[in-house]
C-alpha cells in the first residue's frame, strides 16, 4: 500500500486531535511554567542548616535583644530573647523584621552624590576620595564664623565620642543632638539641679506615672521593660495618667486621660504645681531645698485651677485630683513627652513639668527619677542646642546614620547652613529620611551588617551596655563612619597619623567597662549574671559582648545636688509660653503631626512592614490626616476625601480619615511613613507635613493654626 | 472520509494516546533510586513498637525535623542489630563515618509555600496518615519519580497523569490542602501559606 501525503496528513490530524486527549500538552505547559521559575537568575532562598545567633537591634535607643533564625547562616527570622533583664524578650514589629533592612529599595552600596543642583540634580556614582576631597575643601575653606557639624541622633556611642574629639580638633566644631528625644525631661531636671550626670527613671518602683504625651505603651525606651512594668500594674498598684490631646494607645490603656486643649500643657503643669503648694502636699524639705521656693510659689500662684481648667478645657475638679493622686499615690514619675512626629513640648512647658519630679520629691528615691552612674569610659556629650546655632554658619554638615526614630523638620537644620555652597555629607546606609537632604552620600553598612555598640535607654534606670553582632555578611563598599572620620581629619591635616578603627573603638569602652569592675554581664539565651570582677582579662569581656551579651551596671544612686531650683527657665515663662491664654486659640484648626517611634526619623521601614501600613491601616502612611467626625461634620469633609491642609507655611494634602479619638479641633498628620517604606524618589527629601509646620521662637512645630478644604 | 482515510486518523489517534499516556509519562519522570533501602514496618511494626513521633519530631521551636539526623538513627544501630544488606550500608558507610544520608525528600513544597508541621500536628487532630498514607507501614522506599522539567517530584502533582483525583487525595499541590481546610472549616488567608 503506498502512504500518500494525505494519508500523512489524516495521520497528523488524528495525532493532533489524540495529543489534546492526554496529558502531554497541558502538562508541558504547566511544567514549563514551574521550569521558569527555578531558572539560576529567580533568587532562592538558600537551604542548609539552620542555627540561632544572637545579636541586638540598633533601629532605635531601646537596646532590645534578638535572636535570629538563620538558614545557611542567613537570617531569616528574628524574636526577642526571653528573660533578657533589658528588653525582657519582646522585640518591636520593626525590630522583627529588621533583617530585611539590607535589602531596603533605597540602601545605598556605594558613595553617590547629586550633580546638577536644587530639584533637577540627578544622583551619580562617585569615588570614595572625591567626596572626602570636597569634604576636605569645605572644611578648609570655611571663613573664621563658618563651622562644621555632625548631627548625631544616636548620642553616647563610641562613634559619638569620637564624633566629638574630631570636632574639638576642628576650629568651629559643632556637635549637634536632634531636637526631639526622650530625654528632654531628664535635661530640664538637669538644667534644674545644676548637674550633668544622666537620670533615670525607676518606673519598676513607681506608683503614679504622670505623662505629658509620652508614648510610654507605643514605643518608649525600651518597649519590654515598658510592658513589663506597666502589665503588672494589677499587683504593684501604679498607675498611669496620660495627659494628651489625642486619646492615643497609650491614652486608651491609662488609669486616667486627661484630654487637654493642645499647647497647655505648661499651664497644666503649673495648675497641678499650685495645688500642691496650696495645699502643702509637697515633702516640708522642699521647701529648704528649692533655692527659688519663694519666687516659684508666687508664680504659680496665677495657676489656681478654676483659671487653669478655663485654659486647659480640663474640670478643676481633675486637676485637683491629678496634683493630689501625684503626691498620695507616690512615689511618682512626670515626664514631658515628645510625640515622634510633632516633636518637645518647649523648654518651658518642659521646665514646668520637670518641675513637679523635684515638688513631689521623686528626685532619687525609689519609684522616681534616679541619679545614675555614667557608663565607663564615655565621655559627658557636649551638645550643642540647634536652635542655639547662628543661622547660616554651617558650611559643612555631616549626617550620622543612626536611627533615633523622631523627626523634625528639616527647615530647623536648614537655615543654619551657609547660603553659598554649604555641604551636606550623609553617613546614613539609605538614602531616605533626613538623609534624602544631603549633597553627597557615604554609606555605612547597614542594619545587623556590621558590629556597632547600643546603650541603654535614656530612662533607663542603670547603664547598660551591648554590641550587635552582624548577622549580614559584609557589603563590599559601605564604610564604617569611623573610617570617614579619621580619612576626612588625615585629609585635611587634623589629625596626623590616626588609624582607630570602629572596632578600636568598641574595644575602647569595653576595656573601660572591664577596668571600671562595675557591673555583671548577662548572655544570652539564658544567662546567669556573671560579675564583670569574674572575667579574666577585657578580651574575654568583649567575646562575651560580641556574642551579644548585654552589661548592667551596678544598681547603685549616685548623689543627687541638695539644693535646686524650681523656676528655672520660668522665670521668662511671662514672655514665651506659659501663659494663660490657650495657643492658637483664635484658630480654625490645629495641625499637629504625628508618628509612631522608629517609623520616623530615618523612615527605613523594613519592606515587609507593609502589613502594618498598608494592608492594614492599623497605622496612617504619610499622606494621611485624621479628624474627629464632628470637625468633618463642620468642615464637609468625609472619611475617604482627599483634602488640602493650608498653615502660614504651606500647603500640604491628605486623605481625612475621621477619627473619634482626636480632638475636636485638630488635623492630626501622619508624619510618615511613606508607602513602601520609601521616601521621595528623586531623593530630594520631602518632608511632607513637617516641611508645613510652623516652627517656632523655641524652636518647636508640634501646632500649627490650619485650614482643611476638600479637593 | 474514506475508510482508509479514517483509519490514519484513528491511527494517528491511537498513536498519541500511546505515546501521551504511556510513553510520555515515562520520559517525563526520572527515576532516582533512594541511597539506602529503610523499612519503615520493621520501625514501626511489632518488632520496634516505634511511633511517626519518635523519630519524625516537632522541636521546642516548632521546627519540624522531617528527616532524622544521624544521631537519631545512631541511638539504636550504633552497630549492625541485623544480618539485612541495608543496615551493614548504613552503619558502615554513614554511622560511622559520620557522613549523613543523602534521603530524597518525596513532598518537597516550593520556597514560596510555607508549611508547619507544628501545626498541623498541635492539637491531635490530623494524623500522619491523613497526609502520608501508609507510608509508614511501608517495607521499602520506592524510587522517587523527578520531573525533568519542573523539578518537583510526582507525588507532589499526583501519580495519576491526568491530575485528576478522584478521592481527593491524590498528590500535595494547593488544591488539596484547600479542600482540608475547607472541610475543617480553618479558612486562611493567601498570606498564612504564601508569606
Amino acid at each position: 500500500m503506498k502512504v500518500t501525503r494525505r494519508d500523512m496528513l489524516k495521520l497528523a490530524c488524528g495525532s493532533a486531535v489524540g495529543l489534546l486527549c492526554t496529558p502531554v500538552p497541558w502538562k508541558l505547559l504547566d511544567d514549563s511554567a514551574i521550569w521558569t521559575q527555578n531558572w539560576p537568575l529567580v533568587p532562592r532562598l538558600p537551604r542548609g542548616p539552620i542555627t540561632f545567633r544572637f545579636s541586638t537591634c540598633t533601629l532605635c535607643p531601646g537596646g532590645c535583644a534578638l535572636k535570629a533564625r538563620c538558614v545557611s547562616g542567613m537570617p531569616v527570622s528574628l524574636t526577642g530573647v526571653a528573660g533578657h533583664p533589658v528588653s525582657h524578650g519582646v522585640l518591636c514589629p520593626i525590630g522583627l523584621t529588621g533583617h530585611h533592612l539590607a535589602y531596603h529599595p533605597l540602601r545605598l552600596r556605594r558613595p553617590m552624590q547629586f550633580v546638577g543642583s536644587g530639584d533637577d540634580g540627578v544622583l551619580a556614582p562617585v569615588s570614595y576620595e572625591d567626596v572626602l576631597a570636597r569634604m576636605a575643601a569645605a572644611l578648609g575653606s570655611r571663613s573664621e564664623t563658618e563651622t562644621v557639624a555632625v548631627l548625631d541622633q544616636r548620642p553616647g556611642r563610641a562613634i559619638s565620642d569620637y564624633y566629638q574629639e574630631f570636632l574639638e580638633a576642628v576650629p568651629n566644631g559643632l556637635y549637634l543632638n536632634p531636637p526631639s528625644r526622650e530625654c528632654s525631661t531628664a535635661a530640664r531636671l538637669q538644667e534644674l539641679l545644676g548637674m550633668e550626670a544622666p537620670l533615670g527613671m525607676d518606673f519598676e518602683n513607681a506608683r503614679c506615672v504622670l505623662s505629658f504625651g509620652a508614648p510610654l505603651l507605643d514605643g518608649w525606651g525600651t518597649p519590654g521593660r515598658m510592658f513589663h512594668v506597666f502589665n503588672r500594674r494589677q499587683e504593684t498598684g501604679l498607675k498611669l495618667i496620660q495627659v494628651e490631646s489625642v486619646q492615643s494607645r497609650t491614652a486608651l490603656q491609662a488609669d486616667r486621660w486627661l484630654p487637654i486643649r493642645p499647647g497647655t500643657e505648661g499651664v497644666l503643669a503649673m495648675g497641678i504645681a499650685n495645688v500642691i503648694i496650696s495645699e502643702k502636699l509637697h515633702p516640708a524639705e522642699i521647701a529648704k531645698n528649692a533655692v527659688d521656693f519663694a519666687e516659684y510659689r508666687e508664680v504659680v500662684s496665677a495657676f489656681p485651677p478654676e483659671v487653669v481648667a478655663g485654659v486647659t478645657g480640663l474640670s478643676a475638679a481633675d486637676i485637683v485630683a491629678t496634683a493630689r493622686q501625684l503626691v498620695e499615690n507616690g512615689p511618682a514619675i512626670v515626664i514631658a513627652g515628645c510625640d515622634p512626629g510633632a516633636g518637645p513640648l518647649g523648654p518651658i512647658p518642659e521646665t514646668a513639668i520637670a518641675g513637679l519630679n523635684l515638688l513631689a520629691g521623686s528626685l532619687n528615691h525609689p519609684g522616681g527619677f534616679i541619679v545614675r552612674r555614667t557608663l565607663p569610659g564615655s565621655r559627658a556629650a557636649a551638645a550643642h542646642v540647634l536652635a542655639d546655632v547662628p543661622d547660616h554658619s554651617i558650611r559643612l554638615l555631616l549626617l550620622d546614620g543612626a536611627e533615633c526614630g523622631y523627626t523634625f523638620p528639616w527647615s530647623l537644620v536648614q537655615r543654619k547652613l551657609v547660603r553659598e555652597a554649604p555641604l551636606v555629607v550623609s553617613l546614613s546606609p539609605y538614602m531616605t529620611g533626613f538623609a534624602a537632604h544631603a549633597d553627597c552620600f557615604l554609606p555605612s553598612p547597614a542594619h545587623l551588617e556590621s558590629l556597632q555598640d547600643t546603650l541603654n535607654a535614656t530612662d533607663a534606670r542603670t547603664s547598660s551596655y551591648s554590641l550587635a553582632s552582624p548577622l549580614h555578611d559584609p557589603v563590599d563598599g559601605p564604610r564604617e563612619p569611623a573610617e570617614c572620620i579619621t580619612q576626612l581629619a588625615l585629609a585635611a591635616g587634623i589629625w596626623k597619623d590616626r588609624k582607630e578603627s570602629a572596632a578600636d573603638l568598641l574595644r575602647r569602652r569595653v576595656q573601660a567597662i572591664y577596668d571600671s569592675k562595675r557591673g555583671s554581664v548577662f548572655c544570652p539565651p539564658e544567662g546567669p549574671l556573671k560579675a564583670v570582677s569574674d572575667f579574666a582579662d577585657a578580651d574575654e569581656l568583649w567575646k562575651a559582648l560580641g556574642d551579644a551579651a548585654v552589661w548592667i551596671d551596678d544598681d547603685v544612686v549616685q548623689g543627687a545636688p541638695e539644693r535646686f531650683h524650681l523656676l528655672g527657665r520660668l522665670v521668662d515663662a511671662q514672655k514665651t509660653r506659659i501663659d494663660t491664654t490657650p495657643p492658637h486659640s483664635g484658630a480654625l484648626l490645629v495641625l499637629m503631626p504625628a508618628g509612631w517611634r522608629a517609623a520616623l526619623g530615618n523612615g527605613t521601614l523594613p519592606p515587609l512592614m507593609s502589613k502594618l501600613y498598608q494592608e492594614s491601616g492599623l497605622r496612617s502612611l504619610a499622606g494621611y490626616a485624621s479628624i474627629n467626625p464632628a470637625t468633618g461634620a463642620e468642615q464637609n469633609i468625609n472619611d475617604g476625601d482627599r483634602a488640602t491642609i493650608r498653615t502660614g507655611s504651606g500647603t500640604t494634602e491628605a486623605v481625612i480619615q475621621h477619627d473619634p479619638s482626636v480632638m475636636p479641633g485638630i488635623v492630626l498628620v501622619a508624619a510618615g511613613p511613606r508607602p513602601n517604606g520609601t521616601t521621595h524618589p528623586a531623593g530630594r527629601g520631602d518632608d511632607g507635613v513637617l516641611e508645613v509646620c510652623d516652627v517656632q521662637a523655641d524652636a518647636t512645630w508640634r501646632m500649627s493654626p490650619a485650614s482643611v478644604q476638600r479637593v | 472520509m474514506t475508510r482508509r482515510g479514517f483509519g490514519f486518523c484513528a491511527g494517528g489517534f491511537g498513536l498519541a494516546l500511546a505515546i501521551g499516556w504511556l510513553l510520555f509519562p515515562a520520559l517525563l519522570y526520572k527515576r532516582e533510586a533512594q541511597p539506602l533501602q529503610f523499612s519503615h514496618l520493621v520501625h514501626t511494626g511489632d518488632k520496634a513498637g516505634m511511633s511517626c513521633g519518635d523519630c519524625h519530631t516537632v522541636g521546642e521551636d516548632g521546627r519540624f525535623e522531617g528527616i532524622p539526623s544521624m544521631d537519631k538513627c545512631g541511638t539504636c544501630h550504633s552497630s549492625q542489630l541485623g544480618e539485612s544488606e541495608a543496615e551493614k550500608v548504613l552503619v558502615d558507610d554513614y554511622i560511622g563515618p559520620g557522613k549523613p544520608i543523602p534521603w530524597l525528600v518525596y513532598l518537597r513544597q516550593p520556597d514560596n509555600a510555607y508549611f508547619p508541621h507544628g501545626i498541623h500536628m498541635s492539637d491531635g487532630t490530623l494524623k500522619c496518615e491523613q497526609c502520608h498514607g501508609q507510608h509508614g507501614k511501608s517495607e521499602s522506599l520506592r524510587a522517587r519519580e523527578v520531573n525533568r522539567i519542573s523539578g518537583y517530584s510526582r507525588d507532589v502533582w499526583g501519580r495519576n497523569m491526568s491530575g485528576i483525583s478522584l478521592d481527593g487525595e491524590q498528590g500535595m499541590k494547593m488544591d488539596r490542602c484547600i479542600r482540608c481546610h475547607a472541610r475543617l472549616e480553618k479558612r486562611e488567608g493567601c498570606i498564612a501559606c504564601h508569606k
